[in-house]
Formats: C-alpha cells, structure tokens, sequence
C-alpha cells in the first residue's frame, strides 16, 4: 500500500478500517524507496546548504556575522560559569602610581623607581614570571631610566630561581632586537604589546603568539617575539595533529606585508575572576604584611586595571556594556595559554561532516517516528507536525549541546545558529519536494 | 567600539547615518594639528662623528648632541638633526639607515611620509590595537577648570570645582611648577561656590604667557579644614592661540552641531578640554539622547575630571543600551 506522507488525498473514511495489524503486513520495500529518496534530497540539501554557509562566511554579511558573534557571546559565557578561581595569575594594578613629567605630555611616563619596588617587592616572593604592561618603547625622556631598570631586570634574570621579567612593546619591534630598547642585550625582556584587530562588527577573538619581524637587509631570517602572555607562559599553542587539523583550527597564521603573526583564540571565561580583589592587587598594597607570599609560584601581570580613560580599552566578547584594559586581555590570553587546552574553531570540512551527521539523525528520527506511527495509527497517520517537531528539537539539542560542551571539547561552533536554520530550512524543503514530486 | 555601537540603538539608525556622515564630514574637516601632534618614536641617533645638534621641533632652537663611542639617542617623529662640520652621524629609523654629512639638516618623519607608504610601522599599526598604558589614569582632582593635565586658554579661564561638601572660605595661588614664584591671588571667596570668575587671575596667566614662559602652573586651593588640592595645567602659547583661532575659525558658518563637533575636536587637539566638553554638551542639547554624542560627551568629561557629569552621561548611555536589548 502506497502512502505518501501528508498526503492531501488520504482517505480517511478507509483509513479509520485500517488496524494495526493490518498495516503490519504493509510491503516493506516502499518505505525502502522512501527512505532513499529522502536520504538523498537531504542530503543534497544539506550539501547546498553547506555551500552556501561557505559563501556566506566568505562575504561576512551583517546577519551571519551578528548570528556567530552571538554565538560565540555565548560560549564564552558558559566557558566563565566553570570559573571560580584563578589561582596562578595576579594582577597588579598601578592606576594610582606616580608619573614622571616631561616637557611633552605625551612622553610623561610611569615613574620606574616606583615600578622597579614593586618589581622587587614581588620578585622577592618568587613568582613564576613577572610581565610589565607598561610601554617600554625608548623614548628620549625616559631612555635613561629605562636603561637601569631593565640592567636590574637582568640581575632578576640572573637570580637562583631566576625571576623573568618582561616588559611591552610596539612599534619599535620593527627596528630588530638590537634596537627595539636600549641596548641590544635588553631584547630578552621585549614582548610584543598588540592586540589584533578584530573585523568589522566583530570582537576580538584572538591574542597574538608569536610575531615574526622582518627587519634589517632583505631577506634576513625574521626575529619572532612573543607576546607578552606567551613570553610569561613559557608555552606556545600546538598544531593540532593532521587528524583534528582538517577539523578544527586553534592557530591561526596571519600574515601582513611586513610580519606574519601567529594568533589563538583567547578564553575570556576567567575575566570575571581576574578582576575580583582576590586576582587584583593595587600596587601600593604589594607590600603588606597580607601578600607576604601572595605571588609565590604566580605569573604577575603588571598594569592599569582601571578602565577611566579612553586609552588602552578594549572590548571583549560577550560584555558590551564596558571596555576593558589591555592587560585583562593579556592575563585572560596567559590564562589560555596557561591552561594548556587552547580553543578551536571548526573548521568548514568539519561542519560539512556535522551537517550532514545532524542531518542524518532528523532523517532517521524522523522516518522510525513515520514508521511507529503508521504502525500504531496506520497507513492514515499524519505525521507532518511530528516531523517538524522532532527536526527542531534535534536542532536546538545539537546548538545547545554543542554550547555546553564547549568547556569540554574547548570547540566553539559559531555558526550552529545557521545551520539550525539552514537545517530546518532543508527539511522543509525535503518535505516539499517529496509532497508535490511524489513519484522523483 | 565598533561592535558596540553595532550591538547598539538599533532603532535610531536614521539618527546614526545621519551622525555617520557627520562623523565623516569632522574626519575629513578636522585641520591636521591633532594627528601632528601624536608624539611617535622614530629610531636611533648613531655613530656621530661630527659636531651634531639636534632640534627637537622646527620652533625649537638647536641643541648640542654629546654622545659618547657606541651611545645612541632615540629619535623622535618631528626633531630633526645636523651634523655641522666633521664627518658625519647615522639615523637608523624603521625603513632603514641613512648616512648625514655636514651642513645638512634632516628631518625625522613619520616613517609613512618618510619612505613609502607599505612601512613597517604602518603594517604593525593597522593590524594590531596597542595594549598597553604608559601608566597613571588622569589624576583624581577637585578641578574641573583647569582640567588635570590640560592646558587652559588665559583669556577666558574660569576655575570650577566641586561644589559640594565645602564650607568656609578658601584661598587660592597660582605658580610655576618648580617655582615658589605665586603668580596670583590676593583674598579669599567661598568654596562653595563651585566656580572662581576672576579678572586679576587671567590677568596674572596671561601676562605669564605673554613674557612667553611655558612651565607648568600649580593651582592650589586651601579650604578652611586647611586641606589643599592641586591642579596642574599648561597655558595656551600666543602661537597656539593664534593657531586655535584660524582652525576654529574653519568650522564658522557650519551647521550648529557640525559646528559644535567641529570645534570639540580643535580644542581637544590643543589639550583644552573644559571647552571641549562645553562644545560637547552644546551639541548633545541640539541632539539629546544620541549614543554617538553621549560617548565622546562622556570621554570628555572624565578628561576634565568632571566625574558627576561623566557618570549621568554614563548611566543615559546604560539606558539606551538596555532598551536596545
């Protein structure tokens, strides 16, 4: 007995005769052929559908990129629920410290003996590294200063435990090791400062690795700096092995006319915590009898905490309603880095695979769901609304899966709301085609 | 900010085209004092082997370099150096190195204008947002006029501060940074009044001006508690002014708020942040409620230390964002 799904001309009146056993003894060989025929429109949909998620992605539309960007406003949401504490990053916020005047207000810089005691106070304790978010680019009024405090960065080099110090750069990177600071012996102590910038209508997913600086004669070998949070890591993001890599990507290598920049995606889940009292020490508090060992074994982050100016701000995903200052971006990147299981986004063979995966399971949910029915309710079953229902509870199961198991796999699939969408879209469609192409 | 203003009033995007556009007509308008006034490190001053002197802006006068074998003195956009008889002295700067011989000065640019376009710097600078701070947020002061760390222009200063929580009277001295010379004031008046309009003040920093003295004043105020505040503040130069004048002179005739944004951006340029912010509130009494006024209205008043302002304009910026999600 031939019967199509949500077919207009049922006979209902036969219907109701039918009973369960009857349709029991149904040949088995149609729902075969139906099957089939919805595998494969499925499956071309779906492939259609990837195609065009790939085109899309490609022209960055507004909707597509708000769609991803509030997906990854989530995930990073749920990455910070798992936070409670951050127990091997401190912070130490100098907002208040002094500042040294110049005749140009522009070059006023942060007075250095006032750094270089807290600099001591904490290498005392033993921390693990010390990173100094504060520009070091040798301008001519504080080139003096600069000059004793990174020599006494060297004697902290030179403890037992030795003490890492590092201190920020940017745009006289450009000049090679040898003159990015003072003095050629100094370019231990430079990191790179930047922090990319992100596309439009996006945030900033990303924190710079390693930067490779061309500089000196044409083709000389580049000088790779580190960032500052991977120069206190100590460790770099590692390439997937091939079979993850063609799924998923954790580095990206982002090549400019000058450089090519390694970058990972950042986990802003423990800002939240960075930012409590707990995480975040004013610099005139370091010395209290409270932080006797506070930074023992610790990576300390040395910078302006608090956001007041429009200057070195920076927004951060999934928190629009206030900027945030570098160094949180610097301690949330050393947080990723430090924790040694970095973010990946998925890659488009991947989400072909899932599309078609997700697809597969709406089809065979959806056909054991007809095949039930017609069972129980026999060839007259309707089940058109079932199959909408289960399409889209499978959808949002994979969205809302794929969310919590983000602070599991460490996958963030930004663009799931659109393949739910395109998913639904497709079986619909499917639905359509087999509705008015009954005999294709 | 771009992200958001794009997550932003979504229900006013007439309002924001419309404010797009006069964001770009102020880009494109703005006379280029501002962005000549970013100070940017260029490089290295090296191997001098000759008698070189340096000037550190084309208003400057010359200056002896005295470097000993193997020193170098970092060079910044705007300087320019001279080797006057000997041998010569190498600049090492981003796009290379380059040999000067006497009787020839050279001057330090940007390295775009420098060499081409494709610098380093340049691809450094437009890939990647600089994090770091040079230090200190501005410094938390009872002064709105002068505003901490700005420069105040003679001829119109009127002192503000906090009005509230003052009571008695208080005596005020205006001098030099590094200097018990007092430049004014006789008398006292009550604190709190918020404000000190006083003739024999201006009169006392403009003549320090005019004498052509370009140190830092130190205002303090001494209230009855016998607490003291201190303001530091520059003072307009007569070039400067003469300056401020043309440029502002550009945006006369305008329409009104283009006019407002126009001249909050000169003033801005030239550190005078009290009458930025008044040009900012002027605009936003002409658009009220617009986010794309509220946020530099905002910038503005926390640069003049105006923190009860600041935090209005920030609670109608909350505002509008929660209506928008």
């Amino acid at each position: 007995m031939q019967k199509k799904r949500r077919s207009k001309h049922e006979n209902t009146s036969a219907a109701t005769q039918v009973t369960v056993a009857d349709s029991s003894q149904l040949p088995h060989h149609p729902h075969h052929r139906r099957f089939s025929r919805h595998l494969l429109v499925g499956l071309l949909l779906t492939i259609l559908a990837w195609c065009l998620s790939f085109w899309v992605e490609n022209k960055h539309f507004y909707i597509d990129t708000l769609a991803k960007e509030l997906v990854y406003d989530l995930l990073q949401h749920r990455l910070g629920a798992g936070v409670k504490e951050v127990s091997n990053i401190a912070v130490v916020d100098i907002s208040t410290i002094p500042m040294v005047r110049t005749d140009n207000r522009n070059l006023d810089y942060t007075d250095r003996d006032a750094l270089q005691k807290v600099v001591d106070t904490i290498a005392d304790q033993g921390p693990h590294a010390i990173g100094i978010d504060v520009d070091f680019t040798p301008y001519p009024a504080q080139a003096d200063r600069d000059d004793q405090f990174l020599k006494h960065c060297q004697t902290l080099a030179q403890r037992s435990p030795p003490v890492p110090v590092f201190v920020t750069v940017f745009t006289s990177l450009v000049l090679g090791p040898d003159s990015c600071l003072e003095e050629p012996a100094f370019a231990q102590f430079a990191t790179f400062a930047g922090a990319p910038k992100p596309a439009e209508n996006e945030s900033p997913h990303m924190m710079v690795e390693t930067i490779d600086i061309t500089y000196g004669v044409p083709g000389a070998a580049p000088w790779a700096v580190r960032s500052l949070a991977a120069a206190m890591a100590g460790a770099t993001v590692k390439q997937l092995p091939w079979s993850k890599s063609w799924a998923l990507e954790d580095v990206v290598v982002v090549q400019g006319a000058e450089f090519n920049a390694t970058e990972f995606y950042v986990d802003f889940g423990a800002l939240d915590t960075l930012q409590q009292p707990s995480n975040t020490i004013p610099y005139d508090q370091v010395d209290q009898p409270k932080y006797a060992s506070f930074f023992r074994g610790k990576y300390v982050l040395i910078g302006r905490a608090i956001a007041e100016t429009s200057i070195d701000q920076h927004i951060v995903p999934g928190r629009y309603d206030r900027t945030y200052s570098g160094v949180y971006l610097h301690a949330c990147a050393l947080y990723t880095l430090l924790s040694g299981r970095p973010l990946s986004l998925m890659r488009a063979p991947a989400k072909l695979v899932l599309d078609i995966f997700l697809s597969l399971v709406i089809l065979t949910l959806v056909e054991f769901a007809n095949w039930v029915a017609i069972r129980i309710f026999g060839p007259v079953a309707k089940t058109g609304f079932a199959d909408m229902f289960i399409t889209v509870a499978v959808l949002i199961g994979a969205v809302v899966c794929g969310i919590y198991a983000v602070s599991l796999f460490r996958v963030m699939w930004t663009d799931s709301l659109f393949v739910a969408g395109a998913d639904v879209i497709s079986h619909v469609s499917s639905d359509l085609v087999s509705h008015f192409s009954p005999n294709v | 900010m771009k992200s958001n203003l794009f997550r932003g009033d979504l229900g006013s995007i007439a309002a924001r085209l419309v404010f797009g556009a006069l964001g770009a007509i102020l880009f494109l308008g703005v006379p280029g004092r501002a962005s000549g006034q970013e100070t940017s490190f260029a490089g290295w001053l090296l191997n001098v082997n000759c008698n070189a002197q340096i000037r550190e802006s084309s208003k400057d006068p010359p200056k002896r370099i005295n470097l000993k074998p193997g020193q170098r003195r970092p060079l910044l956009v705007g300087e320019s150096v001279q080797c006057q008889s000997g041998n010569s002295l190498t600049i090492q700067v981003v796009d290379g190195s380059q040999t000067v011989y006497p009787d020839k000065w050279v001057d330090i640019k940007s390295s775009a204008s420098a060499l081409n376009s494709k610098s380093k710097a340049n691809t450094l600078t437009s890939a990647f947002a600089p994090a770091y701070t040079r230090g200190a947020s501005p410094r938390r002061t009872i002064f709105y006029s002068p505003p901490p760390d700005g420069t105040v222009d003679p001829l119109h200063l009127i002192l503000l501060w906090e009005p509230h929580k003052w009571s008695g009277n208080a005596t005020i001295s205006v001098k030099p940074e590094h200097s018990d010379e007092s430049l004014c004031c006789e008398g006292s008046f009550s604190a709190s009044s918020g404000s000190l309009d006083s003739v024999e003040l201006r009169a006392a920093i403009t003549k320090y001006r005019d004498r052509g003295a370009r140190d830092l004043l130190e205002l303090s105020m001494r209230v009855a508690s016998g607490q003291e505040y201190k303001a530091s503040f520059a003072v307009l130069t007569l070039p400067d002014e003469r300056k401020l004048q043309k440029e502002l002179g550009e945006w006369d005739g305008k329409d009104e708020l283009v006019r407002h944004l126009g001249r909050a951006s000169v003033f801005s340029s030239f550190d005078l942040f009290t009458e930025a912010a008044a040009e900012y509130e002027a605009a936003l009494k002409k658009a009220p409620g617009s986010a794309l006024l509220l946020e530099p209205a905002l910038a503005a008043e926390l640069r003049t230390g105006n923190l009860p302002r600041a935090g209005e304009l920030e609670g109608e910026l909350k505002q509008i964002s929660a209506k928008v999600q």
